[in-house]
């Protein structure tokens, strides 16, 4: 009879144990259902992100032959991957007498507008480059000066 | 003429005087109880679908027995007990529902068809949400399987009887019958027609455990979702039963083909194969609970219920479920403490695992208490959790209580 009662306790064990591992399997399966859902919804931002990357390559490469050696490197130069990895020219350049404020002490207005954030230079200078081409293709035209005046400032 | 007296021309009335009284008694009592179970079938109380077949069944084998050759009793339904081929070949050809019996009820091919068609009333995206919350309930609610067993064995019956009449408290008819079949042969038609009896009470009998063990002000527990509720794919659905059919039939090769069965039904439901899905949910499952039914109900013949054990077999029976819905509660009690009250402790009952019987219990009491509050998500999912942990307790119990 005690032994009955034991192997009964026994059983209860193993069944609750196997219990908890299926529904450790049905966690999982609803676990990557959910991240492949989360992959599928992105996947186009992702494919748009992709080409936008396969772009700046090449303008990378177009922009090595046109610009100096010592240009190139900071205008190819992707801010955001800075950024990323805790470069933040903003707070660099900022006065040095807040250098050494406690953490989370504001470093005044930013000089950067999102526009800095989400556009890197580059891309801006391959968009204004293009723009350029444009108007060369008409001369003549009014918004050529512009262009032109464009390219000093960023020169 | 005159040769043949009343009790040879009327053998119904032949085989009462010649049975002896006690199987007399036995015989009337049959009759009265399949005459009750009809009615209640008819009313609603209990589950018409296997009650009314089931209750004719059992009027139409006390009334039709008669002489057999060689002045023994017998029918010319079906005899549950022939093991030599030669004679069961011979009754193959007379007994009209013995073909029925043997090649689909006694190697458990009906509990596989019952449970391919709930297999495709299953909907796992319940289970998907709250897995462990589901599946920790469903094996509370098992306690009775688990208690009933040397309580079972305490009171005389060998391990294998004990496991067999154990599993009623999984509350799932097709695993009891599986159980038995595998574990006590010789005793599977009682313990299955405790067990269909008693599963036909449950829903009448469950919600008075329930208003005495969890207070009213617990049972109207509004519960508020954390969490968005996520509707999974078919795909998803899809991917769990295949997953799962492999993990469990690997686990326990001897339930394999209950696993497959009732994620084959899952599988069928979630593939879009309409055709098929309207034949198992509908012709399949719907056949084949009618002919178990019937099954159960000529089976239920005196002669073969007048065993001393059977007695035990009833008080087991309904101990066994009675622990079973104890255990339910006791986990809904575990997560109402665990998620800090924003649990209906209620839940628990829906986790004894008779689809969607509970479930609906569930959500009838709770209404009562408090008609915003809605727990039939939560409780669907439990109730599935109970098949699979019945599924589980009856590999655990196949597999090692022959080494006992």
């Amino acid at each position: 009879m005690f032994s009955l009662l034991l192997s009964t306790f026994e059983m209860m064990a193993i069944t609750f144990l196997i219990g908890f591992v299926v529904a450790a399997v049905i966690k999982s399966i609803a676990i990557c259902a959910d991240s492949l859902e989360l992959h599928h919804s992105s996947s186009s931002e992702m494919k748009a992100y992709g080409r936008f990357e396969r772009l700046r390559m090449k303008i990378a490469e177009i922009m090595e032959v046109n610009v100096p050696l010592d240009r190139t490197e900071k205008l190819v130069r992707d801010e955001r991957q800075d950024y990323v990895k805790g470069i933040n020219k903003d707070v660099d350049e900022a006065d040095e007498a807040i250098e050494d404020a406690a953490h989370g002490v504001s470093r005044g207005i930013s000089k950067f507008n999102l526009m800095d954030f989400y556009y890197p230079r580059d891309t801006r200078l391959i968009f204004l480059k293009r723009k350029r081409a444009m108007m060369k293709k008409k001369p003549g035209s009014p918004e050529d000066e512009n262009a032109s005046s464009n390219e000093n400032e960023l020169k | 003429m005159e040769n043949i007296d009343f009790f040879t021309l009327f053998q119904g009335f032949g085989t009462m005087a010649a049975g002896g009284w006690v199987l007399a008694v036995a015989r009337v009592f049959l009759i009265a109880l399949g005459g009750l179970l009809v009615y209640l079938g008819w009313k609603g109380v209990l589950e018409p679908m296997v009650m009314i077949p089931m209750g004719l069944g059992m009027v139409a084998i006390n009334c039709g027995t008669l002489f057999m050759p060689g002045n023994v009793l017998g029918n010319l339904f079906l005899d549950p007990m022939l093991s030599d081929t030669d004679e069961l070949m011979n009754m193959m050809q007379i007994d009209f529902l013995q073909p029925v019996y043997t090649l689909t009820f006694s190697n458990g091919l009906i509990a596989c068809f019952v449970f391919m068609g709930i297999g495709t009333l299953l909907d796992v995206g319940f289970l998907l949400q709250k897995p462990f919350a589901s599946i920790f309930l469903a094996l509370c609610a098992e306690l009775g399987t688990f208690l009933t067993l040397p309580i079972a064995n305490f009171l005389g019956l060998s391990v294998g009887e004990s496991a067999s009449i154990a599993t009623v408290g999984g509350a799932d008819g097709p695993m009891v019958l599986f159980t038995s079949l595998m574990l006590a042969k010789h005793l599977f038609v009682p313990i299955t027609v405790v067990a269909y009896l008693y599963l036909g009470l449950t829903y009448g009998g469950y919600p008075y455990l329930v208003k005495l063990l969890v207070p009213k002000k617990l049972r109207a527990i509004k519960m508020k979702n954390t969490k968005p509720v996520k509707n999974y794919d078919a795909k998803v659905k899809l991917a769990f039963a295949v997953i799962l059919c492999g993990v469990l039939c690997f686990l326990f090769p001897v339930a394999s083909p209950l696993f497959f069965s009732l994620f084959l039904g899952v599988a069928v439901r979630e593939s879009g194969m309409k055709h098929i899905y309207d034949f198992v949910s509908g012709p399949l499952l719907y056949g084949s609970t009618f002919m178990l039914g019937l099954l159960l109900g000529v089976l239920c013949d005196a002669k073969l219920l007048l065993d001393p054990k059977v007695l035990k077999l009833l008080v087991l029976g309904i101990t066994a479920l009675l622990l079973s819905g104890i255990g339910g509660i006791l986990g809904g009690y575990i997560m109402y403490l665990v998620k800090r009250g924003n649990y209906n402790p209620v839940i628990g009952i829906a986790a004894v695992s008779c689809v969607p019987t509970t479930a609906k219990v569930a959500q009838k009491i709770v209404s009562k208490d408090n008609p915003e509050s809605f727990i039939l998500g939560d409780a669907l999912g439990a109730n599935i959790s109970g098949v699979i942990t019945s599924a589980i307790i009856t590999g655990v119990y196949i597999t090692v209580i022959p080494y006992l």
